[in-house]
């Protein structure tokens, strides 16, 4: 007897819409998909590399190589600790042990070492990789190379330096020459020259002021603005400020007031960079008031201490309002001699009190007056050690 | 009586010049050097009453030669005035022992009044 078939093979062709045929689909577009996303990661710019959790390198794409110069085969297998600068090894447990709990690394800038043992400046992000089930199983980062960036940033920071220092000393010789011909120290002198020269010094000491002004604004732009902060008392910083204006204040027959705690208030402050601030709104406040008076005054309230420099001026319009710090804006005609300044007075300003976490601004009508007030936070001894304290951490690394 | 001696240590040889000049007027005798090397050797030498000191300099700058002159015997207890230090500097300088600082361009009578000041005691 013949045997039929004990099993029967079926080798018709199947139908599009049966269950075999879609998961052979499935799984050729996932693979499709997985090769897109392998081949992105492999040839990016920036540096992605896989670990397992002892460090242990996993993979390595183009962009490590390029960074680290370590080739794939020489990278896998290897430990990620062969990258780091024996002064950055505490700061990567750290990482490892934030990534294990879950979270991620944004941005952070660090150190690494090439394999011809130069130094790269680096912008990680790190995350976990997790497994089916859920588990932590390894990390992941991509890298950026910011050394190019690493390294404007130093030429900017000594150009600011030195262009401080050769403007400086061209003015500095002028003004002394001017002084001592007009002291008398180099002779006799007229009438004349003597009034010559006392313009010229005044106008040596407005180009100072604007290339003061022109270097504060480059710092507070590039970050380098650095405060000398110690305890102030509040009265003294208002005295200090006060003191210059008094008699331009007489001679154009408006009212000073002020109005002072009664208590002694105290700020975490750079004195000189508050003066400055103070000198300019009180500056403006006499420069736009032809009648009425210019108030200064300062509130102490439960989140901070407030200064206030009001007004009986021609104000500020509501369409200028908004463009009152910025840069190199000037509003309303200015008369007299001192002449225009540099329109960056209050942008300074606005630079020096948020440097300190303040806050500055203006209300103001137009015909009506202004009114600047800046704050500065209230310092407990618990907070200047945190900030401190995280200084000499970054210090430290 | 005897005038005080100052030594201006600066590289800037114009505003040496003008500096000496004004110095002198106000009855001073000065002695100048143009880099910290040439700096050291004057006050060692000179013996003056009061270093007038720039910062950036040449050869050895304002900063290496406060630490030098304060390790050394003879030139440890020479007052020093800072010239151009940037704000940042100051604390640095305060504490190598550098007795004040004044920034470029300054006001002649300020930084006379500060001399005197400084030399009072």
């Amino acid at each position: 007897m013949k045997k039929r078939h004990k099993y029967k093979i079926s080798i018709r062709h199947h139908s599009p819409g049966s269950s075999l045929t879609k998961e052979v689909a499935k799984r050729k577009k996932a693979e499709v998909a997985l090769r897109r996303l392998a081949s992105i990661v492999k040839f990016s710019n920036d540096a992605i590399i896989s670990k397992a959790l002892d460090g242990t390198i996993t993979s390595w794409n183009y962009g490590a190589e390029r960074l680290y110069g370590y080739s794939e085969k020489e990278a896998v297998g290897k430990n990620i600790a062969m990258l780091l600068p024996f002064s950055r090894k505490k700061e990567t447990q750290e990482m490892l042990d934030k990534i294990c709990r879950g979270e991620r690394i944004e941005y952070f800038e660090t150190i690494r070492i090439k394999k011809d043992g130069r130094q790269a400046d680096v912008a990680l992000t790190a995350f976990p990789i997790y497994n089916s089930g859920g588990k932590i199983i390894g990390t992941s980062s991509i890298a950026r190379d910011i050394s190019a960036a690493k390294y404007l940033q130093r030429l900017k920071d000594e150009f600011i330096g030195t262009v401080s220092h050769e403007l400086r000393t061209p003015l500095s010789i002028t003004k002394e020459g001017i002084s001592i011909v007009l002291d008398g120290i180099a002779g006799k002198i007229n009438e004349k020259q003597n009034s010559i020269l006392k313009t010229a010094r005044d106008n040596i000491n407005r180009l100072a002021r604007i290339i003061d002004n022109l270097l504060d604004i480059s710092k507070i732009e590039a970050g380098k603005l650095e405060l000398q902060r110690r305890v102030v008392n509040v009265n003294e910083l208002i005295k200090e400020s006060v003191l210059p204006f008094e008699p331009k204040i007489k001679t154009k027959g408006l009212e000073l007031r002020l109005s002072l705690p009664q208590e002694q208030v105290s700020v975490y402050a750079d004195k000189d960079k508050i003066i400055q601030v103070l000198t300019n709104l009180i500056g403006n406040g006499l420069k736009f008031t032809e009648k009425g008076f210019v108030e200064i005054g300062v509130n102490k309230r439960d989140d901070g201490v407030e200064f206030y420099v009001l007004d009986s001026g021609i104000g500020i319009s509501a369409d200028d309002l908004p463009k009152a710090f910025n840069k190199f804006e000037q509003f309303g005609r200015v008369t007299g001699a001192g002449g225009k300044g540099t329109g960056l007075g209050l942008s300074i300003a606005k630079g020096i009190i948020e440097k300190h976490k303040g806050r500055i601004w203006v209300e103001s009508e137009l015909g009506k007056g202004s009114r600047f007030t800046f704050s500065l936070p209230v310092y407990s001894r618990e907070s200047l050690f945190k900030e401190h304290g995280e200084l000499i951490k970054k210090a430290k690394v | 009586m005897e005038r005080k001696k100052i030594l201006i240590v600066d590289d800037e040889p114009e505003f040496v010049d003008m500096l000496k000049m004004r110095l002198e007027s106000a009855d001073y005798d000065v002695n100048t050097a143009a880099d910290g090397v040439d700096g050291l050797k004057k006050a060692g030498d000179a013996k003056p009453d009061l270093i007038v000191l720039d910062v950036l300099m040449p050869r050895k700058d304002g900063y290496a030669f406060v630490k030098e002159a304060k390790q050394d015997s003879n030139l440890k207890d020479i007052p020093i005035i800072i010239l151009t230090a940037r704000p940042a500097m100051e604390d640095k300088f305060k504490k190598e022992g550098v007795n004040d600082y004044i920034m470029k361009p300054f006001e002649a009578q300020e930084l006379l009044k500060r001399i005197e000041e400084i030399l009072a005691g």
